[in-house]
């Protein structure tokens, strides 16, 4: 059964400013929206400015954690670019909901209430902590400032969180339990992932010039009527979602067969009712790891073998590399359906586990 | 659109709880009153207000090579693993049939012992590096990757995380799965293991009682926290019959909302959990005077047994005297991530087996006069339709509707 979704609203919290402008600036310029050297550059996520630009006080997010402020400032964004300025959580919207995906959680907030409960005892476990160190607490906290009173859902699915956030909010909307559904995904960076490791060695590396960064986004769902007849302006539509999996455990990497992609991606283009040929650009999950790398290409040529191959992106080499960075690399396929890349493009998503995602994003 | 086409049915359970290590015991232990309760002895809680928690037996995993190295996961894996197979042996999935079955589970916690590795590979002075090893141990998506491996599944996978809903919530997502044609089935539910971690965080929050719980009591004071894991194998009906299945219920409609109020208190007036319940109603297409029984959230916790009266109340009217509720987490603990699962599990035993459990610990009803709770024994009922309820911090509400499987029909 074909599943759709309208994207009418893009939010973006990078290191370098907010907003669905400033990351269409800067991709359409190929500048890297990324943090440049190093992770202290990033700022706080409390900032002042960040909370300014959504609205938010100082006040309602000091207890949250960083990675609960960033979606939340995503979701107010993509809710008034939307055209849901008023989404400020004084009133309820029962047919809203929230979907947050992400690799590790809220992993600032966990490791302190850990570390207090490891050096302390259990005595001295943090009250205010504990809630907010649950993975979920990001989706509760943006139900709460955004009034969103609908379904509420955290997905943990790795690299691939931010598309299955995205799977989950179309099969809301699909089933009449929602209007809208303002889907979100992010992570934390931390400075002991940035440094090489056997398996990140080649993340951080000059010459390949990806690096772990922690972006986050949120996109605004509708259903194509109701956007229309709300007279939304309409980004992008989600038209097609594939999945495939290897099962290859938990230490094992990302899906080694190149058959594997193929399976997902031949998937979203059967729920769209959609040929290989059609696809004018691929926007790769490549991230500077030779084992994903790889396969990807391996699969686009096996896909695309009778046809001519589409057109690569690779976002990543702008956007930095985030685990879930699903939404914010969908939200740059969206801007980049706007600036010329034709009328349809194949998003890619890949994790450690072996499983890979494919979305199907078309200008409406 | 997703299809409302064809009816969700479940086609094999599994479960493992302070009543023993499968459905069988379960069921037995609801019904002769029996609590899963002793101090606990998986981790030191001396440290804690409370020491008092409902563990479950060890996990059964043969030896094969296949599995050895689940023995060295945490213990939500192994304990969804063995769930899982259960509910698989009794669905009669396997072999190739696996290829396009789903994983779906809903867990809230992390191991002691995983968090420990990552901490301390973190905080170690002049050092700056993580261990790859660590850092994939600690993510969540590990959970649906070890029993993937070890059961051979092949279809896609999730870890979903609403608080103490998760295993209700992972139960509905893979029914809209199965409708949108991703996979031929689903295995879903929920898992979770009783923690320091877990433990001390809600005693910082008084929210456990030092004695057993007692729902909707008024000398209620708390949770008693427990662990465990619930599956379901969902199929659509029309592939279950095909290959023969018997359908053990069917799932007929979901709600889901947010309070959006608070993170950790319920609304007060239950208004999130009575829009929950409506919109599954809504979705199966019945009016409350069909419900048979409620499997409640019942906590024990003063505020959220007292929202959840409110709620039932108000989607009953009329009926809140004569319609049974109950909870088993007077019998079992709260379970977290396992607990909407475990009760879904129950709640289709109660419609097959006509019986619905007692609310252990229920001896001085605070809420007297205003729901008809099952007390002391097991109630005999004949129900086409049951409610079962979930919550969790956040304000995340879930109910779903199951359906007794003399409904669909013959094939």
């Amino acid at each position: 059964m074909p599943l759709e979704a309208a994207i009418t609203g893009i939010g973006v919290v990078t290191p370098k400013g907010v907003g669905r402008s400033l990351l269409s600036e800067y991709l359409q310029t190929g500048r890297p929206v990324r943090s440049q050297s190093s992770l202290a550059e990033w700022a706080p996520a409390w900032d002042k400015p960040l909370l300014a630009a959504a609205g938010l006080a100082l006040s309602s997010t000091r207890r949250m954690d960083p990675l609960s402020v960033r979606a939340v400032v995503a979701a107010r964004l993509a809710l008034a670019d939307a055209g849901f300025p008023g989404q400020d959580g004084t009133e309820l919207d029962p047919g809203a909901g929230a979907v947050f995906g992400t690799a590790y959680g809220c992993q600032t907030t966990t490791l302190r209430y850990a570390r207090k409960l490891a050096d302390q005892g259990p005595c001295f476990a943090n009250p205010i902590d504990f809630p907010d160190s649950i993975d979920g607490a990001a989706a509760a906290h943006m139900t709460i400032e955004c009034g969103l009173g609908g379904p509420s859902m955290t997905v943990l699915d790795g690299e691939v969180a931010g598309e299955r956030a995205l799977q989950v909010g179309a099969l809301m909307l699909g089933a009449g339990r929602v209007t809208r559904v303002v889907v979100t995904a992010g992570d934390q960076a931390w400075q002991n992932l940035a440094a090489p490791t056997p398996g990140l060695a080649s993340m951080g590396h000059p010459q390949c010039g990806w690096a772990p960064d922690q972006l986050a986004a949120a996109l605004v769902l509708e259903t194509r009527s109701g956007a229309a007849s709300r007279g939304a302006r309409v980004h992008a539509l989600l038209c097609g979602f594939g999945w495939a999996a290897e099962s290859h455990g938990r230490s094992r990497g990302y899906p080694s067969r190149p058959e594997t992609y193929c399976r997902a991606i031949s998937e979203a283009l059967s729920q769209a009712q959609l040929p290989a040929s059609r696809v004018g650009v691929f926007s790769r999950a490549a991230a500077g790891w030779k084992e994903l790398d790889r396969v990807e290409l391996e699969a686009i040529e096996l896909q695309w073998a009778n046809h001519r191959l589409p057109r690569l992106a690779v976002l990543r080499n702008l956007l930095g590399y985030t685990p879930s960075d699903g939404v914010v690399r969908v939200a740059g396929a969206c801007l980049g359906l706007q600036a010329g890349w034709g009328q349809l493009v194949l998003h890619q998503g890949a994790a450690l586990g072996g499983q890979c995602a494919s979305l199907l994003l078309r200008r409406p | 659109m997703v299809s409302r086409l064809s009816p969700i049915v479940v086609t094999g359970l599994g479960a493992i709880s302070a009543l023993g290590p499968d459905v069988a015991s379960l069921w037995r232990g609801l019904c002769a009153g029996q609590r899963g309760f002793r101090r606990i002895r998986g981790f030191d809680a001396g440290g804690c207000r409370v020491q008092l928690g409902g563990e479950a037996p060890q996990p059964r995993l043969p030896d094969s090579g296949r599995w050895l190295g689940l023995r060295r996961a945490h213990r939500t894996a192994a304990f969804a693993l063995d769930a899982a197979a259960q509910a698989l042996a009794q669905s009669g999935l396997s072999g190739s049939a696996l290829g396009r079955t789903g994983l779906v589970l809903g867990t809230t916690g992390c191991s002691d012992d995983v968090l420990k590795g990552f901490l301390e590979r973190v905080r170690r002075p002049g050092y700056e590096r993580s261990s790859v090893r660590s850092l994939k141990d600690y993510a969540k998506r590990g959970l649906v990757d070890s029993v993937a491996q070890a059961l051979g599944v092949g279809g896609t996978r999730s870890v979903v995380n609403t608080a103490c809903s998760s295993g209700l919530v992972a139960i509905v997502l893979a029914a809209d799965w199965l409708r949108v044609g991703g996979c031929d089935a689903v295995i879903a539910g929920g898992s979770d293991h009783l923690t320091l971690h877990t433990l001390a965080g809600f005693c910082s929050l008084r929210a456990v009682d030092s004695e057993p719980c007692r729902p909707f009591d008024r000398r209620r004071r708390g949770m008693t926290l427990g662990e465990g894991a619930g599956i379901l194998v969902l199929e659509r009906l029309e592939d279950a019959r095909a290959r023969g299945a018997k359908p053990l219920g069917v799932l007929a409609g979901a709600g889901m909302t947010a309070d959006a109020q608070h993170l950790t208190a319920p609304d007060a007036l239950g208004l999130g959990a009575a829009r929950a319940a409506r919109a599954a109603l809504n979705e199966a297409g019945i009016g409350p005077e069909q419900i048979g029984f409620i499997n409640a959230h019942g906590t024990a916790t003063p505020h959220n047994d007292r929202a959840e009266v409110v709620g039932m109340r108000t989607i009953l009217g009329a009926r809140s005297l004569v319609c049974p509720l109950s909870t088993v987490k007077g019998h079992i603990g709260h379970c977290l991530g396992a607990a909407g699962a475990i009760e879904a599990v129950v709640t289709l035993l109660s419609l097959r087996y006509g019986w619905v459990p007692p609310t252990a610990g229920l001896e001085e009803p605070e809420f007297e006069g205003m729901l008809d709770f099952v007390r002391r024994v097991p109630r005999r009922v004949s129900a086409s339709y049951a409610l079962s309820n979930s919550f969790g911090f956040g304000g995340n509400n879930a109910s779903v509707v199951f359906a007794h499987p003399e409904g669909l029909g013959a094939p």
